[in-house]
């Protein structure tokens, strides 16, 4: 199934989750999450989206797929002008998965286990900036249990540059 | 950063984290017990009432 509009994949074709955004600063034990990963990557934290968090039940899964914004497609060019492209990415497992809910690298032959409160960080870019293709990831279908994960991606521009705040990095 | 860091309570801000690299090119990074299970709980909780299904990409 196609958009008829993009001409990409419709979502629900690859993407059965559930999921929710939390506005940054949602609550103080949100800050203290978005002050941790700021930290801990040493990147201000107005260059993050606000936390995406997800729920796959059993049969849920994401089929394998790319974080960074594709810049031959109109939604893509929308993004990147809004924040720059989404330079890293970063899944924090909630819990522990019984069965199932692995986060993959197809391209790369690597495959983790969710664990609660252990954290996979990624760069979705070539050093030059372009989107890497090795970059593909899924999360497998979850078999019994569920998943929770929570979902923070880095952009190139601060979120202040799309408010006018800032001058263009 | 510092200042934003220490305001919300990371008390561990200056504390080194244990990264262990997988790969360089992409490279990618496995960070153990990055979270507290009170925030695991936390963010579950907020989240459970608003769930929705996907849409759109991201």
């Amino acid at each position: 199934m196609v958009d008829n509009t993009t001409g990409d994949p419709t979502v629900k074709q690859y993407r059965t989750s559930q999921h929710m955004f939390l506005p940054l600063h949602h609550d103080l034990t949100v800050a203290r999450i978005e002050a941790k990963i700021a930290c801990l990557l040493q990147i201000p934290f107005e260059y993050g989206d606000g936390l995406q968090i997800l729920n796959y039940l059993p049969g849920q899964e994401y089929k394998p797929h790319h974080d960074y914004f594709y810049p031959d497609k109109p939604s893509g060019q929308k993004a990147l002008q809004i924040s720059g492209q989404r330079v890293l990415t970063m899944l924090m497992y909630l819990n522990t998965v019984e069965q199932g809910g692995e986060t993959t690298f197809p391209e790369l032959g690597i495959t983790l286990q969710p664990k609660r409160g252990h954290a996979l960080l990624f760069g979705n870019l070539h050093p030059d900036g372009s989107p890497d293709p090795e970059t593909l990831h899924a999360s497998l279908p979850v078999i019994s249990g569920e998943k929770w994960v929570a979902t923070k991606w880095i952009h190139e521009l601060s979120y202040l540059h799309s408010l006018g705040l800032l001058n263009a990095e | 950063m510092r200042q934003h860091a220490e305001a919300f309570g990371v008390g561990s801000w200056q504390e080194p984290v244990d990264i262990e690299p997988i790969r360089e090119q992409p490279a990618i990074w496995w960070i153990p017990d990055f979270l507290t299970d009170e925030e695991c709980t936390h963010l579950q909780t907020i989240a459970r009432d608003q769930l929705k299904t996907l849409q759109s990409g991201g």
